[in-house]
C-alpha cells in the first residue's frame, strides 16, 4: 500500500470517528438544551394558570391558536405530585400519536384538589436531528472528496520527486559512464535523499572501477610470469634425457598452464567487453558464419563420436565480427565439453534464432546461477566456469538474448539476435 | 641469421634465445628501450621480437625509429596485451606478425621462421629438407616420388614441423597453432593423432624416413636425425 493511502485511509478513518462523536454529541446536548427550554416554558404555563385562577377564580379557557394543550381533571381530596416527562400522546390537530413534553402539577380550586396537565408537543426536535445529521453525512461526504482530490493533485505533485528519483535508480546500471542526474526538488528530505543516493552511486561506480581495473592488471602482470614459466617447460622437454615420469609431470604442468592462461584470458575478455570495446558492429551473415565454426569444430566433435546435425536458414545480424567469433566459439565448445560419449549436438539457425541442443548431465542447469562467473556444475570441474559468463556479457552488450532450456536430458541453448 | 629479441622479462629472453639458437639462430638480448635503439641503429637484424611494454619507452616508437632508419628487418610483435587496436596499429606501422603471450615456444619459432621466409625468400619461397621440399607459394610437398598429396591439417602440420625440427612440440601446441585457441578443447587433444598418423604414414609411403616420432604421449618429435631412437616410445 502507498504511504500515501495508508496515510489518507489513517486520516480518514480517523475523521469519521470524530464526525460521528461530534454530531451525536452535538445532538444530545441540542436535546438537553431544548427540553430545558421546554421545561421553562411548561414552569411558564404553569405560572400564568396559577394567577388566573387566582384573579378570576376560573380555570383559563385555551386559545386556538396555542401550542399547548391544557386539561383539569378534579383529583378530590388527593394532591398530586408535579411532574414533568416526555411521552406519546394522541395529537388531536395531526390526528395520530405524537412526541408531547408533558407537566402536570395540583392546583387547589372549589375546595377540591386537582391535576393540571399541560402538554407541548416537541415536533422540533425530530427535524433538528435530522439537519444535524444531514449536515454531519455531507459534510463528512465532502471532505472525503476534497481529500481525495488532494491527494490526487496535490500530493501526487509533491511526492512526484521521489518517484522520479527511483525510475533513475531503477535505470542504474554499475559500468555505464557518466552520473547520475536527479530532478531538483524544494522539498528539503528528497533533496537529502537524492544527495544520499548520488553519493552511494558515485561510490559504488568508483568501487567498481577499482576492481575492473584490479582484474585488468592482474590479468596482465599474470601474463609475463606464465610466458616465463611456460617457455621454461618447453625448454626442459627438450632435454634428451628426459625419463617418462619426467615428462609426465611437464605434461600436467602444462595442463595447468594452459588452464591459468585460459582463466587470465577470459577475465581480460570480459574485462574488455565490459569496458564496451568492441563497439564497432557489421552486418554479419549468421549462416555462414555458423557454417565455418562447424567446421572447425567438426573433427573435435569426430573425435569424441559426437553426431552432429544442423538446420541452417538463411539469417544475419549486427554485431561485432570478434564477439560472435567468441559466443560462437563459446557455445559451441560448451556443448561439446559437457556432452556425453556417443551423444548428439543439434544446431538450428532459424531466422535470427540460433539454438544449440547437447546430450549431458540428466539434471538441468541451475538456470539462476547458469551465468554468473566461476559457476560449475559438479560433474564437470575442468573449467573455469566463464564461458557462459563471456556468451552473457556478450549477449548483454550487443543487445541479444540468450536462454537456457532443459528437456529429457537435453540442454539447449537459445540466442536470439 | 641474426634475431634481436626485445624483451624486459630475462628469464623469458633467456628462454627464446636458447630455443631459437638451437634452430640456427644468432641470439642478442636487448632489455630496455635506448640499448634496443642503439642495436637496431648500428646493426641488421633478419628478425626482431619486440615486446611493447618495455622499461623507459614504447615498443610501438621503436617501430616507427625503426622504419624511419628505413630498415627491412623482420619484426614480430610479442605483447601481454591481447587488444585488436595495438595489433592493428603495429601491423600499420610495419610489423609482420603479432604474438600474444602466453605463447609456445614452437609457436613463436614458426612464425618466425614464416617471417623469414615472407622476406627473404619471396619468389622462390619453400622449404627444402633433405627427403622433400614444401612450395609455400603453391602449398604443394615435393617428395622423392613425386609429389605428397596433404590434407590442409596435413600440409600446415608439416610446415609447422619444419620449423621445429628435432624439438618436442606439445600436442597442446600443435592444436593451438592448427585450430588457434579460442577452441575450449577440455585437454583432450586426441583428433591430432589421425592428422599424425596420416602424415607420418604419407611421408613413409613416399620413401621418406619416419620422422615423426612420439614423445611419452605429450608430444611429437621432427627428427632429421637417422639414428634418432630415443624418444620413438608412445
Amino acid at each position: 500500500m502507498k504511504l500515501l493511502t495508508k496515510y489518507s485511509l489513517v486520516n480518514l478513518i480517523m475523521m469519521v470517528a470524530i464526525f460521528i462523536v461530534s454530531s451525536l454529541l452535538l445532538y444530545k446536548f441540542s436535546q438537553l438544551i431544548l427540553i430545558r427550554e421546554m421545561n421553562a416554558d411548561l414552569t411558564g404555563v404553569q405560572k400564568k394558570v396559577q394567577e388566573y385562577v387566582k384573579q378570576h377564580n376560573a380555570f383559563p379557557q385555551g386559545f386556538p391558536l396555542d401550542e399547548e394543550e391544557v386539561s383539569y381533571v378534579s383529583t378530590g381530596s388527593h394532591e398530586i405530585t408535579r411532574n414533568i416527562e416526555l411521552t406519546q400522546l394522541f395529537s388531536q390537530r395531526e390526528n395520530k400519536m405524537h412526541n408531547f413534553m408533558k407537566l402536570d402539577f395540583p392546583l387547589w380550586f372549589n375546595k377540591n384538589w386537582y391535576k393540571v396537565t399541560i402538554a407541548k408537543p416537541i415536533e422540533g426536535m425530530h427535524h433538528l436531528s435530522r439537519a444535524l445529521i444531514t449536515i454531519s453525512i455531507s459534510t463528512l461526504l465532502f471532505i472525503i472528496l476534497i481529500w481525495i482530490l488532494l491527494n490526487s493533485l496535490l500530493l501526487k505533485r509533491l511526492w512526484s520527486p521521489f518517484y522520479e528519483s527511483m525510475d533513475i535508480m531503477r535505470n542504474f546500471k554499475l559500468g555505464e559512464t557518466g552520473s547520475l542526474v536527479f530532478p531538483k526538488t524544494s522539498t528539503n528530505e528528497f533533496s537529502f535523499m537524492n544527495d544520499n543516493l548520488l553519493l552511494a552511486t558515485e561510490k559504488a561506480k568508483q568501487d567498481y572501477l577499482l576492481l575492473k581495473e584490479f582484474t585488468e592488471n592482474a590479468s596482465h602482470e599474470m601474463q609475463t610470469p606464465l610466458s616465463i614459466i611456460r617457455s621454461k617447460l618447453d625448454m626442459i622437454i627438450q632435454e634428451e634425457e628426459l625419463s617418462q615420469k619426467q615428462s609426465e609431470l611437464a605434461k600436467e604442468a602444462y595442463s595447468s598452464i594452459k588452464k591459468l592462461s585460459g582463466l587470465n584470458k577470459s577475465l581480460l575478455l570480459l574485462a574488455k567487453i565490459e569496458n564496451q570495446q568492441f563497439d564497432n558492429k557489421e552486418k554479419m551473415n549468421l549462416t555462414k558464419k555458423v557454417e565455418e565454426k562447424i567446421e572447425q569444430f567438426r573433427e573435435l566433435w569426430q573425435g569424441s563420436n559426437i553426431i552432429i546435425t544442423s538446420v541452417l536458414q538463411e539469417s544475419s545480424c549486427f554485431i561485432n565480427p570478434e564477439l560472435l567469433d567468441i559466443l560462437l566459439n563459446n557455445i559451441f565448445s560448451n556443448a561439446s565439453n559437457h556432452n556425453i560419449p556417443n551423444g548428439f549436438i543439434k544446431i538450428n539457425l532459424a531466422k535470427n534464432k540460433l539454438m544449440v541442443s547437447n546430450t549431458g548431465s540428466p539434471t538441468p542447469l541451475d538456470e539462476t546461477k547458469l551465468f554468473t562467473r566461476f559457476y560449475k556444475t559438479p560433474v564437470n570441474s575442468n573449467h573455469n566456469g566463464l564461458g557462459l559468463s563471456i556468451i552473457k556479457q556478450i549477449a548483454k552488450t550487443s543487445g541479444i538474448d540468450v536462454m537456457y532450456k532443459y528437456t529429457e536430458n537435453t540442454h539447449s541453448f537459445i540466442v536470439s539476435f | 641469421m641474426r634475431l634481436l629479441i626485445i624483451e624486459d622479462e630475462i628469464e623469458l629472453s633467456k628462454s627464446i634465445c636458447a630455443y631459437m639458437e638451437k634452430n640456427n639462430f644468432i641470439c642478442e638480448a636487448s632489455y630496455d628501450f635506448p640499448d634496443a635503439i642503439q642495436k637496431i641503429e648500428e646493426k641488421n637484424y633478419e628478425c626482431i621480437l619486440l615486446d611493447i611494454n618495455l622499461p623507459k619507452g614504447n615498443g610501438l616508437h621503436l617501430l616507427k625509429e625503426l622504419k624511419g632508419l628505413g630498415k627491412s628487418d623482420g619484426v614480430l610483435i610479442i605483447s601481454a596485451k591481447n587488444s585488436l587496436n595495438d595489433k592493428i596499429e603495429g601491423l600499420n606501422l610495419g610489423a609482420d606478425d603479432y604474438l600474444t603471450k602466453p605463447f609456445h615456444l614452437p609457436e613463436l619459432s614458426a612464425r618466425v621462421a614464416s617471417i623469414l621466409r615472407r622476406k627473404y625468400f619471396a619468389g622462390q619461397n619453400r622449404v627444402v629438407m633433405d627427403e622433400f621440399t614444401i612450395e609455400i607459394q603453391d602449398k604443394i610437398v615435393h617428395g622423392k616420388n613425386g609429389t605428397i598429396d596433404l590434407t590442409r591439417k596435413e600440409y600446415e602440420l608439416l610446415l609447422y614441423f619444419t620449423a621445429n625440427k628435432n624439438k618436442v612440440v606439445t600436442k597442446e601446441a600443435i592444436v593451438e597453432h592448427l585450430w588457434g585457441d579460442h577452441i575450449d578443447m577440455n585437454d583432450n587433444y586426441d583428433f591430432i593423432y589421425t592428422h599424425i598418423k596420416n602424415l607420418r604414414k604419407k611421408l613413409i609411403q613416399n620413401g621418406c624416413r619416419d620422422y615423426i616420432k612420439a614423445v611419452y604421449g605429450m608430444g611429437y618429435k621432427f627428427s632429421t636425425d637417422p639414428d634418432d631412437q630415443s624418444t620413438s616410445k608412445t
